[in-house]
């Protein structure tokens, strides 16, 4: 407190952001759930990557070739731990705040309602694009250096593929968790709503006959395929749409409930 | 004369369908300014119009010479504000959420953890420091969200409702606290309803009533409008007595049996003495006592609504 005074201007919108971010990854590495998901989500790697090799082994053996290429059907499996990560990280993120009574806390400091949206939406967007995009760049690194019939091309295809499913999958169930945590005070109604969103909802709509994605799940799955299996543009558009309205729920409902909770 | 760090002129604010605020007109100048007020004067509303979190319809507010709301961010960043309602940022200890609030105020990710430890050291605060926040007692919690507005060192410190929770002894500590740092030079806004506090911390007062400005000036003078009181204490002392010192003009304060409160001028002293002999009373003590903020606001709010 003795220390000479420093020259105070705000600071940059990109300081406060990460800021904001960094603590709620830090806070989130301390919770054990969190941790035991983490562990989880690298699992399906350690697993594809062995069966990889052994299907490797194989094909030299038999002189034949299995045709198998591991990296979608990772990606496929890799959804779940992420999406159950992505649930633990982002719904108790403004709930925790509001149940505390901290928005206005936020709101005494230099930043604007956005640089908490955006701050909390990034902390559970980068682990889950990342625990998506960099197992799965592994796993095309080793299909590129093992198999003989994957070239530079396709290589670098997949990269892009795969960037494309992580950062919107992550938006999506980013969004679908900060959003449904800003409209509740506990962690676990808001982890009941977005359970709800993500598998009650897609249910019904099956139910009434109709093949839409409505929830982050179902267009996760039919990116996999548009971009791994049967390419379609109309089923493309649907997918990102309905992860890009997922994505824009986790920006508009924080960013209207700090400027309705921001105030004395 | 010093320029105002705090001019408010004509500002009025809404919410609601309420008019909390009613055309404030203020400038203070003082090193720390005590914004008193009963419950629902507008206090924290004027508090939120400083910050730019609530918008104000009509007037201009500077603080700081900055603009407000143009310049609330700038404020923001030179403000340190401990706010009644809000808790502490939760999920960690007092290190997290005091280095945090650094890192929210521009402070480097280091600096912010090595000025947290001083601050709490400062305040205090041992190794509890390290405990979840949500095990803290409420001293504890008001120190640490004393150390949060305190951690970037501010030139303004905004404090509102700082000691209601508090058990004597952690209120007396942190009166201290904050006359300390008014004589270090930080720049305090007291926002209290408990006018002792004011009293203790404070030059210069902004009384709100119902959204009113009511004073406007230094303590002192809110303090000098009116004399001492006497208060006389003996056998005899009741209703009656009271009765002939006011036919005889004389202002008491107040009476009960053995005890009279009345204007320490010096005629009103010659005619209870007089009085007292003539009705032979034993005067066992006389001592003067000088009024109280309470009661010099409280008489200043009555004399307003009449």
């Amino acid at each position: 407190m003795s220390e000479p005074r420093r020259q105070l201007a705000p600071p940059s919108s990109l300081h406060i952001v990460k800021t904001l971010a960094w603590r709620e990854l830090r806070l989130a590495s301390r919770r054990k759930l969190v941790r035991a998901l983490f562990v989880m989500s690298l699992v399906p790697l350690a697993i594809f990557a062995a069966i990889l090799v052994v299907s490797v082994v194989s094909e030299q053996a038999l002189h034949a070739e299995l045709d198998w290429d591991p990296v979608q059907e990772f990606l496929g499996v890799q959804l779940f731990p992420v999406a159950l990560l992505a649930l633990g990280l982002g719904t108790p993120i403004i709930a925790r705040d509001r149940a505390e009574d901290v928005l206005y806390l936020y709101a005494t400091r230099p930043l604007l309602p956005w640089h908490y949206t955006v701050g909390k939406v990034l902390a559970v967007w980068l682990p889950c694009a990342a625990l998506l995009f960099l197992p799965a760049l592994i796993m095309a690194g080793l299909r590129l250096g093992i198999l003989a019939r994957v070239d530079t091309w396709n290589f670098a295809r997949m990269l892009l593929q795969t960037a494309a499913v992580s950062a919107l999958f992550a938006l999506g169930y980013a969004g679908l968790t900060v959003g449904a945590s800003a409209l509740t005070k506990r962690a676990r109604w808001s982890l009941m709503l977005a359970l709800g969103v993500d598998i009650v909802l897609p249910a019904f709509v099956l139910g009434a006959g109709l093949g839409y994605p409505v929830s982050p799940s179902n267009a996760g799955s039919d990116l996999l395929y548009v971009f791994f299996e049967d390419f379609e543009a109309r089923r493309l558009m649907v997918a990102v749409g309905v992860l890009l309205f997922y994505g824009a729920l986790g920006f508009i409902i924080p960013t209207w409930r700090m400027s309705q909770e921001m105030t004395p | 004369m010093a320029i105002p760090w705090l001019d408010i002129k004509g500002l009025s604010l809404d919410r609601g369908n309420r008019r909390v605020l009613n055309g404030i007109n203020a400038q203070l100048s003082g090193r720390s300014v005590g914004l008193v007020g009963a419950n629902g004067a507008g206090k924290t509303t004027l508090i939120g119009a400083m910050l730019g979190v609530l918008h104000f319809h009509s007037g201009s507010l500077r603080v700081l010479d900055i603009d407000i709301p143009r310049g609330a961010l700038q404020l923001r960043a030179r403000a340190g504000v401990m706010a009644e309602q809000a808790g502490v940022f939760p999920g960690g200890s007092a290190v997290d959420a005091v280095s945090f609030a650094g890192t929210l105020n521009g402070l480097p990710y280091r600096e912010a953890l090595r000025r947290a430890h001083r601050t709490l050291d400062a305040l205090g605060v041992g190794e509890e420091r390290y405990r979840s926040t949500s095990e803290y007692s409420t001293g504890m919690r008001q120190k640490c969200k004393l150390a949060m507005s305190l951690v970037h060192d501010p030139e303004l410190l905004i404090l509102d409702e700082p000691t209601v929770g508090l058990d004597p002894g952690t209120r007396k500590q942190l009166l201290e606290l904050i006359v300390e740092l008014r004589d270090r030079g930080v720049r305090i806004l007291l926002s209290t309803h408990i006018m002792q506090d004011a009293e203790v911390a404070c030059d210069e007062m902004l009384l709100l009533d119902t959204g009113r400005v009511s004073f406007c000036g230094p303590t002192t003078s809110l303090l000098g409008r009116k004399e001492e009181l006497l208060i006389a204490r003996g056998n005899g002392i009741g209703d009656d007595f009271a009765a002939k010192l006011r036919a005889q003009d004389v202002a008491v304060e107040h009476v009960e049996s053995g005890r009279i409160v009345l204007g320490s001028d010096r005629e009103a002293v010659r005619k209870f003495w007089a009085l007292a002999a003539q009705e032979s009373i034993v005067v066992r003590s006389l001592n003067t006592q000088s009024r109280s903020l309470e009661e010099a606001v409280i008489e200043l709010m009555e004399a307003d609504h009449v």
